[in-house]
């Protein structure tokens, strides 16, 4: 094997494995995003899912990083010690985030249930998974950009401008969104394998947030790189449709065949005549699910306004099916889509006040 | 504040990288003994069902995960700090010595990787698996260290290539630079220490719970496992420490004139215990001189020449009353750490137990922390009594900075990132440490 090919062979192995950390890494820090981002009475279950799918592997997914930096160092020293010397700020930032991400991940495991310890280190994981996507993607945007030069074996870059580019900024941003789009999609995953639809539906539609995010980035991005030339890249037009392709795909779920836009819709649960309440047996009511396949509102179904607290208390209308927002209520309600084993399942919940997804799988 | 931004870049790089290092060694030491400690703790817990052992089992892996999550984020700031300060270095010998930190990288993968599945797979593994996902954690890490402390050791005695003319570096030969000279004693040295420094602090622990009266079959045999780990190796690494010396004789004899103390060349060399060295006068004041013993030691001879300070001009010579200090601090450490096995040792074969007296106890106390204390010393005896130089007798440190600015503020930065990362790190193990698991957690544990 000639020098070159080994080379090349090296420099592939190195980019597989930035592009694994990316895949991998890039995904807690997404989780990282979310956690920060997380508002409203869902907050603490989406932090407990991000903390559960996160915890086991993260350490394992960072080692990619050892394995670039490591590999840079061993095979390529000059091009190593080059960008140490050009990206020599976002890389200190970058580390900063590296440190205080992993460090408050593994601390704020360990304080109670909302104390200030709790509160504080989850503060500091979710601005330190923005803060080095941001710097990482910065760095790799001055690479890209042809602003660090090496002239006579000597490294050409100012301290600050080589990564303040438009296009430094926009891979930024880019790196930022492509990492919350990677963990939303995990975490989407994560949750339908727990069975917990809630949280299925709040990180699908953290997943289409964040891939219109990171395609706009995207398409700027390609802006930025080659100019004018914008349009005449046949690429481009990919951007439009992948939010949408996003959205729609991965869709076993019940709620969210409602659609994005899909007003509030709810299903009145209908007694029946024995008294007993509506079941499964005999001539049951269409279920939520059969209505929304077909996209429409159910007849007779009306647009509702979800009032916290009162949400399922009222009887009859205790099987809302209700599209997910910041402010709906969280009981177990909305947990629950109506099909027999599910209804059955959550009566006996009722019954015995133990109403949590937990209980009900065990 | 003051002080930190008078450096110059080159102290400020150096004191950033000694920072870095001094933290992380720590969190390394502990990552590499107690995964050994836990595959003790579980064989027996699963040999026997006794809740016990597992309750220590459960204990010291949670202190291993959070362990390794700060060992591992400030590892990576060792990594990227290495191109960022020091560009001399990895610039013109990143071929040479490159190939140990990838290897390292390999390394702590396995770690990483089996380090999840042993610490969230309690409950989704048999017993015995869970057990056996221990062992690539513990290999993991000690492979680690040794790759590693490789490339140090290849820093003090650089092997694996050849330079011509104008420095270039040519006919590298990055296997022959990982096992250079100093990499069999300085790599047994490294990793001996780790597994006492874990031992001891674990040992220490349980000292302190016995001594506030909690005197339970948890703490006893938690201390007992420590205290035998961390004392069997006791002797042992004074051996080990003796052939580094030898080492550092043949190889480094500036670096072995600093450690001493002896500033001029002289056959029927004394061994300095203590004292101070005055760089001023080139003497050093206080010490108990024992006439032909470094002689003896670095030779086997006691007639036997031993280079001196004075060989090489000021300004090639280390920061000899550091390098000399922190020596005699480690030394005084690791004999003191072998009286405490000797006193241990002839209470067992007298009584067939451990000591339990208060006195044993406090001593078990304080060797913990001491044990850290040595290991830290010993590094500042290594890379101090390095300079000038960064690879010896190659490049001096002062050509490898960069000639970036701000490394002041990057020092300072770390400093107080690591202040708070310390004292947040030691404020959750202490509380770990001072809850005593409970007999329900007990039984569960069973």
């Amino acid at each position: 094997m000639t020098t070159f090919q080994l080379e090349v062979v090296i420099l592939v192995t190195i980019g597989g494995g930035l592009t694994l950390y990316w895949l991998l890494g890039g995904a807690d820090f997404g989780g990282g995003v979310w956690d920060l981002l997380a508002i409203g009475p869902l907050r603490e279950r989406e932090r407990a899912l991000i903390s559960d799918a996160i915890g086991p592997v993260w350490e394992a997914n960072h080692v990619w990083l050892i394995f670039v930096v490591t590999g840079l160092l061993a095979a390529f020293p000059s091009a190593f010690a080059s960008l140490g010397f050009a990206l020599y700020v976002p890389f200190s930032i970058a580390i900063g985030g590296i440190v205080f991400r992993g460090a408050a991940f593994a601390f704020r495991s360990w304080g109670d249930r909302g104390s200030t310890w709790q509160r504080t280190w989850t503060r500091v994981f979710g601005v330190a998974s923005i803060v080095t996507p941001l710097a990482l993607g910065a760095a790799a945007g001055a690479v890209a950009s042809g602003r660090i030069r090496v002239a006579a074996s000597t490294v050409v870059a100012p301290l600050w401008g080589s990564w303040t580019g438009p296009l430094s900024i926009v891979t930024g941003l880019l790196a930022l969104a492509s990492c919350a789009f990677l963990a939303a999609s995990y975490l989407t995953v994560e949750a339908t394998q727990r069975d917990d639809h809630v949280m299925e539906e709040v990180f699908r539609r953290r997943r289409v947030t964040a891939a219109v995010a990171r395609d706009a980035h995207t398409s700027v991005a390609l802006r930025s790189a080659v100019g004018r030339g914008w349009h005449r890249i046949p690429m481009g037009g990919h951007a439009t449709p992948l939010p949408v392709r996003a959205g729609r795909r991965g869709g076993r779920g019940r709620i969210r065949r409602h659609g994005m836009g899909g007003r509030a819709v709810a299903v009145p649960h209908r007694p029946r005549s024995d008294g007993r309440g509506g079941g499964c047996s005999g001539e049951r009511p269409p279920t939520a699910r059969r209505r929304l396949r077909s996209r429409q509102p159910a007849p007779g179904s009306v647009p509702v306004r979800v009032v916290p607290g009162l949400q399922g208390e009222r009887r009859g209308e205790r099987h809302h099916l209700v599209p997910l927002t910041r402010r709906t209520p969280v009981n177990d309600v909305t947990t629950v889509v109506p099909s027999c084993e599910r209804r059955s399942a959550h009566r006996a919940g009722r019954r015995s006040r133990t109403r949590t997804p937990e209980h009900r799988r065990t | 504040m003051v002080i930190i931004v008078a450096l110059t870049s080159l102290q400020a790089a150096r004191a950033q990288m000694a920072v870095s290092l001094g933290f992380h060694i720590v969190f390394a030491a502990l990552a590499v003994g107690l995964p050994a400690m836990l595959l003790f703790a579980e064989y027996r817990a699963n040999r026997t069902g006794d809740a016990v052992w597992m309750a220590l089992c459960r204990r010291w892996a949670r202190a291993l995960g959070i362990l390794v999550a700060v060992g591992a984020v400030s590892g990576t700031v060792l990594s990227f700090a290495l191109g960022l300060f020091w560009p001399g270095l990895m610039g013109r010998w990143g071929a040479v010595i490159g190939l140990p930190f990838a290897l390292e990288a390999f390394a702590f993968f396995i770690e990483a990787i089996f380090l999840g599945i042993y610490l969230f797979g309690w409950d989704r593994l048999s017993p015995w698996a869970h057990w056996a996902a221990g062992w690539p954690v513990a290999i993991g890490g000690v492979a680690s260290a040794w790759f590693v402390v490789t490339a140090n050791a290849w820093m003090q005695t650089p092997t694996g290539f050849a330079t011509v003319s104008g420095g270039r570096v040519v006919d590298v030969q990055p296997i022959a630079a990982m096992l250079n000279p100093s990499t069999p004693v300085m790599t047994t040295h490294m990793i001996v220490a780790a597994y006492m420094a874990t031992g001891f602090t674990v040992a220490a622990v349980y000292a302190v719970g016995m001594l506030k009266g909690r005197r339970d079959a948890y703490h006893r045999r938690g201390l007992a496992v420590g205290l035998v780990l961390g004392l069997a190796l006791a002797p042992i690494q004074i051996v080990v420490g003796d052939a580094a010396a030898r080492l550092v004789a043949d190889r480094q004899q500036v670096k072995l004139a600093a450690m001493e103390g002896l500033w001029r060349t002289t056959a029927h060399a004394p061994l300095t215990i203590g004292g101070i060295p005055l760089p001023s006068q080139e003497r050093t004041i206080l010490g108990i001189k024992i006439p032909g013993g470094l002689s003896w030691l670095a030779y086997g001879d006691p007639a036997a020449v031993v280079h001196g300070l004075d060989e090489v001009p000021a300004a090639d010579r280390p920061n000899v009353v550091v390098v000399h200090l922190a020596f005699q601090i480690m030394v005084a450490i690791g004999f003191g750490l072998a009286a405490l096995g000797l006193w241990a040792s002839i209470m067992w074969i007298r009584r067939r137990r451990l000591p339990d007296t208060k006195w044993f106890l406090r001593a078990s106390a304080v060797a913990g922390p001491a044990t850290f204390v040595a290991l830290e010393m010993g590094w500042v005896v290594t890379e101090l009594g390095r300079q000038p130089w960064i690879v010896y007798g190659q490049t001096r440190t002062a050509d490898a900075v960069t000639s970036r600015p701000g490394i002041v503020f990057w020092l300072a930065a770390t400093v107080a990132i690591y202040v708070l990362l310390g004292v947040a790190c030691a404020w959750l193990l202490y509380r770990l440490a001072r809850t005593p698991p409970e007999g329900a957690e007990l039984e569960a544990a069973g």
